[in-house]
């Protein structure tokens, strides 16, 4: 994943701490009213109103098979443009525990990521980043929201 | 000093729609709903400054009234406006002859249909 | 509705009485001149109310009609029963637009077309007979006249500023309103107006433009040039000059050489546009002026009011809580102009399907040279309109139903013959519109679809068990999955059966339903039904639990409230519920998507008519109706395509728009 700025958001799912491109985020946004769509699969949550724009909100810890989230004040929407084809990208809402900052990774700190133990996921982790033990895993969202695959899972559900 | 108008429709609510609309743009009406109701009505009533009928009604139509008001000397000057949904440039003629100020096609554009009354009632 | 719209409704209805009177007694007495003159002057009235009311369709209605009664009126036709029945039926059906809630519906292009459509058949009859019988064509002022181009010049004769409030300065406005016009005015030194000069292209008369200076002409001089018989307006030439002719004091010499020189191509041009296109365009390029208009442009005017038509609704919610009669005055009368914009705007994407026609003749043309087959293609109802998009998106499609048509339906010249069929085949398009919807039925006279063959090549494939027992319409839709092919040999025209499913595809991705009929021996015929509009819809909404839905009002047939325990009795979530007396089959939202709160006392039970069978949809409340853009939820939930849409409701919140076909497919599997 080439990521010029080297910009980076961190957000949080429960105890682990996350990071995504920051080109990938349109904006971040507290989460409001969520209208469920009926017959979809637990992680999709509904349909937001994003200032007229209709986006499918997404819980990005069910996604990954963790707990669902449980919202706070401190859950945020992350709003992501996600790339799915040559002239085509899908807007969707995810939702994290905590969207933190933005902050500048330089490649030469991102380590190979090891095979996680401890975290019951299938997220895609491409690597790490360890400040004196405090680990921000970088996470390949597009592979998590990939359209195909929340399309199938959909699929599976029907 | 407030001008009055004359409004003759043989339809209620085209008669009420067009007496409110002048009413507020300042004018006082007086509806009547066919011509032998509004010629009796303007010999009685002194001070109406402008009649504005429709064409077509029952018993007596639009031309006919024009042609009672014109053939009275007492009322003769006031000014007579169709609006109507006719619009027969034969018809327009005819009616021009016998002394017709202005004739105002329904569905009518606002500023067109006042600037026909101003102006007939300021220049006849 | 305004209240002045309530007030016109209220004396329409009246005067629908006297004319239905009047009209009783003038069959009885068809030669009697007293209700003649009743019904002439009442369906005058009901025109005149109409069109000040914003009720055009109705004013047309009653316009054509009355111009038949004028026919009567003047000796050149003679009452009888199809007249009068055709005036009665349609103002019945005036009569039960007026009556329904919100009277505005008559508004609907669909509401009165078929009745317009009866009177204009009826006029054009009376009209040929009119003038078969040597009378003078007195028909002639409802036909318009051709299109052309004016040059006029006013010169008024009294003082007059431009910004002046003198009838004269309206009545050239009103004048440019006429068709596509540009006005130029010069002036005196005091600022007053020295002339107008006025280039209009427009389908009104000569004399019926001098009409409008009839009662100015003691102020003003008119003199009137007509150009050409032409829309010059559509010609780039023609525009750069007049874009520069105030700059060369109006000359109207060099004018008339470029009239002349345009006037050879432009004649060269007409031709072309006529040429291969049928009677129905002719009328139209005659009718009406066209501009070109970029399509950005449109899209970029359709979204803004879609943008307005949800601020519509949001101020409507405004103004009921603030409850103060001035801005609901404003309100309703913003709401008359939005719906009456949005009609407009909607109309302005839809061209007619005229253009796949002609396309399709050449196709069959072609096809039927390379197979050898002979081979007929009619039309009807190619002056249908769709959206511009829709017909682009669908033409593919079509084009690959026709080819199967040829090449798979219509059998070879000698084998026609051999069954007592005529050695051509026929393949014909038929287009018309159906409340929201536009049909299209492609179908020929070929030898239909072998459904033992389909089955059979299915069940090789895998597609079906053996043992399947599958009804004459699933069999048939089989030719939608993807690699089915029942052609014996692969022909360069079909393929291999990639693009039936693409076809099932692409109308499902356009909201739209596809069926296939077929008779062996007798032809197939594949019926493609699509939305009129892609985004806006009116709708019912309701609320079942705390989610909002819209149900489309296109499909409603009635509402009625019943206990809820009646719903739950013996707690099957799809049943028949008994509502006004009838057995409905009923689909209830909350038993099936919203079990997990408390039901409420009762339930309102909304019927709606699913491809011709009555069932009914459960939900807690119905709380209105309403207009609203749809806007799509996108690929991630393509599958819940039960939902059509969502819509953003005036206080930003959300509603689901439903799908009520496929809501009940889900309740059928």
């Amino acid at each position: 994943m080439k990521n010029e700025s080297n910009a980076y958001l961190t957000f949080a799912l429960g105890e682990e701490r996350f990071a995504i491109p920051v080109d990938l985020v349109q904006e971040v946004v507290e989460p409001g009213q969520v209208t469920k769509v009926p017959n979809a699969p637990d992680y999709m949550l509904g349909i937001i109103n994003l200032r007229g724009r209709v986006l499918p909100l997404l819980d990005t810890r069910l996604k990954l098979g963790l707990p669902a989230t449980e919202r706070t004040q401190r859950s945020r929407i992350m709003v992501l443009d996600i790339q799915t084809g040559d002239d085509k990208s899908l807007q969707i809402g995810a939702m994290v525990d905590i969207a933190r900052e933005v902050v500048e990774i330089n490649d030469n700190e991102i380590q190979d990521a090891p095979e996680f133990e401890n975290l019951k996921t299938a997220a895609p982790i491409t690597g790490i980043v360890n400040n004196h033990g405090d680990i921000t895993m970088i996470m390949d969202i597009t592979k998590v929201f990939a359209v195909n695959e929340v399309v199938q899972l959909n699929t599976s559900l029907n | 000093m407030k001008k009055t108008i004359l409004v003759v429709d043989d339809f209620a609510s085209i008669r009420n729609f067009v007496c409110e609309t002048l009413q507020r743009k300042g004018y006082d009406t007086v509806g009547a709903a066919n011509g032998n109701e509004a010629y009796q009505l303007l010999s009685d009533t002194p001070g109406v400054d402008l009649v504005l009928t429709d064409y077509n009604m029952p018993d007596c139509t639009g031309f006919e009234l024009l042609k009672k008001i014109k053939a009275n000397p007492s009322v003769a000057k006031v000014p007579v406006i169709f609006l109507t949904t006719e619009g027969s440039p034969e018809k327009m003629r005819t009616a021009k002859e016998a002394g017709l100020t202005a004739w105002v096609k329904k569905p009518y554009r606002a500023e067109t249909f006042f600037a026909q009354i101003d102006n007939a009632i300021t220049n006849g | 509705m305004d209240s002045n719209q309530k007030r016109f409704v209220e004396d329409a209805l009246d005067l629908l009485n006297e004319l239905d009177e009047g009209l009783l007694q003038l069959e009885a007495n068809p030669h009697a001149s007293a209700p003649l003159e009743q019904v002439f002057r009442t369906m005058h009235t009901i025109k005149g109310g109409a069109n000040m009311f914003g009720f055009e369709h109705i004013g047309m209605l009653a316009h054509h009609l009355e111009s038949l009664y004028d026919f009567i009126r003047q000796g050149k036709a003679q009452v009888n029963d199809e007249l009068i029945s055709i005036t009665l039926k349609s103002f019945d059906r005036v009569r039960d637009l007026l009556k329904e809630k919100d009277a505005t519906n008559a508004n609907n292009s669909a509401a009165l077309s078929e009745y317009i459509q009866l009177a204009i058949d009826l006029l054009n009859r009376n009209e040929g007979e009119a003038s078969r019988n040597g009378t003078s064509n007195t028909a002639s002022k409802i036909k318009k006249d051709e299109l052309a181009t004016f040059f006029i010049r006013v010169t008024p004769t009294i003082n007059i500023t431009a910004d002046g409030q003198h009838p004269l300065v309206f009545i050239i406005q009103d004048l440019e309103a006429l068709g596509t016009a540009k006005t130029f005015f010069y002036k005196n030194g005091n600022d007053k107006i020295a002339h107008w000069d006025i280039f209009i292209s427009t389908t009104t008369a000569q004399t019926e433009i001098e009409s409008y200076f009839i009662f100015v002409e003691n102020e003003c001089q008119v003199s009137y040039t007509k150009l050409l018989a032409f829309d010059l307006f559509g010609l780039e030439e023609f525009k750069q000059f007049i874009e520069q002719f105030n700059e060369i004091p109006a000359k109207i010499e060099p004018l008339k050489a470029l009239v002349e020189k345009l006037a050879v191509s432009c004649i060269q041009k007409n031709e072309d546009d006529l040429d291969g296109s049928s009677r129905t365009n002719k009328k139209k390029s005659i009718n009406d002026t066209y501009i070109k208009v970029s399509k950005r442009k449109i899209d970029d005017l359709l979204n803004w009011i879609s943008e307005l038509i949800i601020l519509q609704s949001q101020l409507m919610n405004v103004s009921t809580e603030v409850n103060a009669a001035e801005l609901t005055d404003v309100t309703e009368q913003m709401e008359m102009v939005t719906n009456r914009l949005r009609d407009t705007s909607l109309e302005i994407g839809l061209v007619p399907i005229e253009t796949l026609v002609t396309k399709f003749k050449r196709l069959v043309r072609d096809l039927s040279k390379t197979l050898n087959k002979k081979v007929n293609f009619i039309s009807e109802g190619a002056d249908t309109e769709m959206d511009k998009d829709v017909i682009e998106l669908m033409a593919e499609p079509m084009i690959h139903i026709i080819r199967n048509c040829i090449d798979h339906g219509i059998e070879k010249p000698e084998d026609r013959k051999a069954l007592g069929k005529s050695e051509h085949g026929t393949v014909k398009l038929t287009a018309f519109n159906t409340s929201s919807f536009v049909n299209i039925v492609i179908s020929d006279d070929g030898k239909g679809i072998h459904k033992e063959n389909v089955l059979k090549k299915a069940i090789e494939k895998g597609l079906v068990a053996p043992d399947a027992q599958l009804t004459e319409e699933e069999i048939l839709n089989l030719i939608f999955h993807p690699g089915l092919s029942t052609a014996s040999q692969i022909s360069d025209v079909s393929g291999r059966g990639v693009g039936m499913d693409v076809v099932q595809q692409k109308i499902k991705d356009l909201r739209g339903y596809v069926s296939i009929k077929s008779i062996p021996g007798n032809g197939t015929s594949i019926h493609i039904k699509l939305p009129l509009s892609r985004s806006i819809i009116e709708g019912l909404l309701v609320k079942v639990d705390e989610t909002r839905y819209v149900v489309p009002l296109n499909m409603v047939d009635r509402i009625d409230r019943i206990a809820y325990e009646n719903l739950d009795r013996g707690n099957r979530v799809n049943k028949t519920v008994i509502v006004n007396e009838e057995t409905l089959s009923v689909f209830s939202l909350r038993q099936k998507f919203h079990n997990d709160t408390v039901a409420p006392k009762t339930t309102d039970i909304i019927s709606v008519t699913v491809n011709g069978i009555k069932k009914g949809i459960a939900v807690d409340r119905i709380e209105g109706k309403m207009q609203t853009v749809m806007k799509p939820l996108g690929e991630a939930y393509q599958l819940q395509d039960f939902i059509a849409g969502s819509s953003i409701l005036g206080d930003g919140s959300l509603a689901l728009v439903l799908d009520p076909s496929r809501l009940f497919l889900l309740s059928d599997n």
